[in-house]
């Protein structure tokens, strides 16, 4: 088919790459965060917070994804 | 309790949570009643509100937000059956009702303190999205259609954090609390403070506990409110045993430096 990679038209790379790649750069935020957490010894506490909101954010955006296919 | 009966001492790792919930699913089989007694008068309780509320959108989510962070109090019975079944008796709803009739006011305190926690929840979600979202939101319809579906990921997302960050301290506050006023003679602020203390020393452990709690909860109210008959009681069970496994763990000090369940 012409105008197609691999059989995927380009829209479809679009959404793979901002699917995967989002979910990729949520998880290398959450890593990040953790580092930071660490070695700026922000406390425990702290890090239970940062690590809280963040995966909470992270499923919000895993939920949307799901309920967005569901109504779709 | 004498010390050659005492326990070995238990590893908190990523995979205690689920090993919690294994235990809990345990009790819940071993003795389903009281459990599904408790689930099926929360769902009952939901749906009466449900129907209370028709067209009252933020009077329900109002009321079931609350009604997530006051039941550990509600749950506080099946502390009990739990504690009970880890001493070899086995009881039933009389214990339970007679728990309650007792009305510590350790336990009344909390379960108020936790309300005012979730009304004030409840009012900071409703300004936020009041503040922010495109349209008003009057419906469950408007809510999914303006706030989770959104265009933007960025509404709903944030929400989610914001509503995350205010549940941080109030999850921290009970994650142990209430079996350890069970199982303890403590006054309530040295309960709260050994669940602080238990949160900051495993956060990773604690994060993940609190993810699973909501999405088994999430589960449940997807399911119109079937779900939690028997999701509910689990959590209840499960959440004594993470209490008991963090104590073996030594979270709150030496095992048997207090009296209770070893």
């Amino acid at each position: 088919m012409p105008g197609t990679v691999f059989g995927f038209t380009e829209d479809q790379i679009a959404s793979f790459g901002l699917t995967i790649g989002l979910g990729g750069f949520i998880l290398f935020m959450l890593f990040i965060v953790f580092n930071l957490a660490r070695e700026s010894k922000a406390g425990k506490f702290g890090t239970f917070i940062l690590l809280l909101v963040l995966s909470f954010g992270m499923v919000g955006f895993l939920a949307k994804s799901v309920i967005k296919w569901f109504v779709e | 309790m004498n010390e050659a009966h005492a326990p070995p001492p238990v590893a908190i790792t990523l995979t205690s949570p689920l090993r919690w919930l294994a235990l809990g699913w345990q009790d819940l089989r071993t003795n389903p009643v009281p459990g599904l007694l408790h689930g099926l008068a929360a769902a009952l309780f939901g749906a009466s509100l449900m129907w209370l509320a028709q067209g009252h959108f933020w009077w329900k989510a109002g009321a079931f937000s609350g009604l997530v962070l006051v039941a550990p109090v509600v749950l506080v019975g099946l502390l009990l059956v739990s504690r009970e079944a880890q001493l070899g008796r086995r009881v039933g709803m009389p214990a339970v009702l007679k728990l309650w009739r007792s009305a510590d006011p350790r336990l009344v305190l909390f379960g108020i303190l936790l309300a005012l926690a979730g009304t004030a929840w409840v009012l900071l979600s409703a300004g936020l999205l009041a503040f922010w979202a495109p349209q008003p939101i009057g419906t469950l319809g408007d809510f999914v259609a303006h706030v989770v579906l959104a265009p933007d990921d960025g509404l709903f997302i944030v929400w989610l954090m914001i509503g995350a960050l205010l549940a941080a301290p109030v999850f921290a506050s009970s994650v142990v609390t209430l079996p350890l006023l069970l199982d303890t003679e403590q006054p309530l602020p040295v309960a709260v403070a050994h669940s602080w203390r238990v949160v900051a020393q495993y956060p990773v452990v604690m994060v993940l506990w609190a993810l699973l709690i909501a999405l088994i909860v999430a589960v449940g109210l997807l399911t119109w409110l079937l779900g939690l008959i028997v999701l509910l009681p689990w959590l209840g069970h499960a959440s004594w045993h993470a209490y008991v496994q963090l104590k073996r763990a030594g979270a709150f000090g030496l095992p048997g430096s207090w009296g209770g369940v070893q």
